[in-house]
């Protein structure tokens, strides 16, 4: 799948062994979104011209050469990524620390909003009234920054935590999280109190 | 010569010859620059950009315009006066990449087995054998020729798998002219081009064109068949990043079967074509 962030374009996906794996989102051959391509076992092949990078980005078959012997040189620019609590981390510059969630949280879902994530997060520490439709209100955030994120309690007595994602063009992922197993019933409120938040954040 | 001189010396497709009827008016825009097109009753066309007139030809079922007053000849192609041939002008494909891009990837065999599957290749025939790429001094042009490649169905008309022959030619910096193996005539060559319309240096209008030896397709099927196939092309285009091309080696790493692409952006760095180009 695309991820995006900051200004960084990324492909990240999981080998059929469950390698995961985050890399620049651009095949070092003609430019395409590598995250467009297919994995194909333990390899990311390019949906231009089927070229097959293996887990550690470098690129192992040409299928126009096919007997051709490949320099290790022809890889992607990857990134440093750590699966954990449910989400994965990627740090394009330095080793990925992912911040530590309480045990037992438990990944809802993520959704995109068409906004900065300053506005976003300023909107969420204004928000302690009762969202009306939603059935289901914050009464204190928590922020934990510097891994952007932040914590609110529900009525309904689950913490949800928010991993925001930023990208260059102003767009935020929210990456949503229940501290405890949650029915469906639980789970649907407070994707739907997620909803309200997004459509309140992105009205001017 | 800075790159928008280059660009402006040449011809563009604008639209296709009955196109506009006699007051019939449509804007566009070539080369950032805002047109209007208004039929005449003449069925000409006349091409205006602030409010000046500019010079218009035909060739190959189009209307070509050129934002010079002194323009480069329009490129020759002697099978539009091929009256055996059926001519089909395919209409247009907008897409969201520099024109340099779009001409790059119609010369581009590789792809085919991956993005036109079991149409023009399919796995596991993608080896593609050598070829031969050579600059025709004597008329300036790219040629590429004698490339081979297997495709399932290389035309409408074709029934079955054949190992189809392929020769380029790139007479401007956005036209392309491909002649291959005529499924149903084997002695002639079929006749597909690409005549691509630079909106701005990261946006063309793209203007496919056949001139082929097939009797039995209707002209909506040949247009389909055309279409289909661009618009496959059109999912890889508007996704390659970056946008423009890296006419300069070290950004993008070409293999053998890239001869064509490679000759191509020598060809276009040579001649200072640098509009719709990334140079580093």
């Amino acid at each position: 799948m695309r991820a995006k962030t900051g200004h960084e374009d990324l492909v990240v996906w999981r080998s059929a062994s469950g390698v995961l794996s985050a890399w620049e989102n651009r095949c070092p051959h003609r430019g395409m979104r590598l995250s467009h391509g297919f994995v194909r076992g333990e390899s990311l092949a390019c949906a231009y011209h089927g070229w097959h990078f293996e887990c550690s980005g470098r690129c192992h078959y040409i299928p126009a050469h096919p007997e051709l012997e490949l320099p290790r040189t022809i890889k992607p620019t990857t990134f440093d990524v750590v699966e954990r609590d449910g989400l994965v981390w990627v740090n394009t510059t330095e080793k990925a620390i992912p911040f530590s969630l309480p045990a037992g949280a438990t990944p809802l879902r993520s959704i995109t909003c068409n906004t900065t994530l300053d506005a976003l997060t300023n909107h969420i520490f204004g928000t302690t009234k009762p969202c009306s439709n939603s059935g289901c209100h914050s009464t204190t955030v928590e922020s934990q920054q510097p891994c952007v994120l932040s914590t609110l309690l529900t009525d309904s007595s689950h913490r949800v935590y928010l991993a925001m994602q930023a990208s260059e063009d102003h767009t935020t992922v929210v990456h949503a999280l229940l501290s405890m197993e949650a029915n469906e019933t639980q789970r649907i409120t407070v994707s739907r109190w997620l909803e309200s938040l997004r459509r309140e954040a992105e009205s001017p | 010569m800075n790159s928008m001189k280059h660009a402006r010396q040449y011809w563009y497709p604008v639209a296709m010859i009955d196109e506009l009827q006699a007051g019939q008016q449509r804007d566009t825009q070539l080369l950032d620059t805002r047109l209007t097109l208004t039929g005449d009753d003449q069925c000409g066309l006349i091409a205006t950009a602030n409010e000046k007139a500019l010079l218009v030809t035909q060739a190959c079922d189009h209307w070509w315009v050129t934002l010079c007053d002194t323009p480069l000849p329009i490129f020759d192609l002697p099978e539009a006066q091929e009256h055996e041939r059926r001519f089909v002008p395919c209409g247009v494909v907008h897409v969201e990449c520099s024109p340099l891009r779009a001409v790059e990837n119609f010369l581009d065999i590789a792809h085919f087995p991956f993005v036109h599957t079991d149409v023009l290749g399919a796995e596991p025939h993608t080896e593609v054998y050598r070829y031969d790429v050579k600059v025709d001094e004597s008329c300036d042009e790219v040629i590429a020729s004698n490339i081979r490649f297997f495709q399932p169905q290389a035309a409408k008309s074709a029934e079955g798998g054949i190992h189809t022959e392929y020769t380029y030619r790139v007479p401007a910096p956005m036209v392309a002219v491909l002649y291959k193996t005529c499924p149903q005539k084997p002695d002639a060559w079929d006749v597909i081009a690409l005549f691509v319309q630079p909106l701005s240096e990261d946006s063309c209008d793209v203007w496919p064109w056949m001139a082929l030896f097939d009797n039995e397709s209707t002209l909506s099927e040949l247009i389909e068949f055309q279409q289909m196939i661009f618009v496959q092309d059109r999912s890889i285009l508007e996704n390659q990043i970056p946008r423009r091309l890296p006419i300069d080696p070290g950004i993008e790493i070409p293999t053998k079967a890239d001869s064509t692409s490679v000759a191509y952006r020598r060809w276009l760095k040579q001649r200072g074509a640098y509009y719709g180009a990334l140079a580093s």
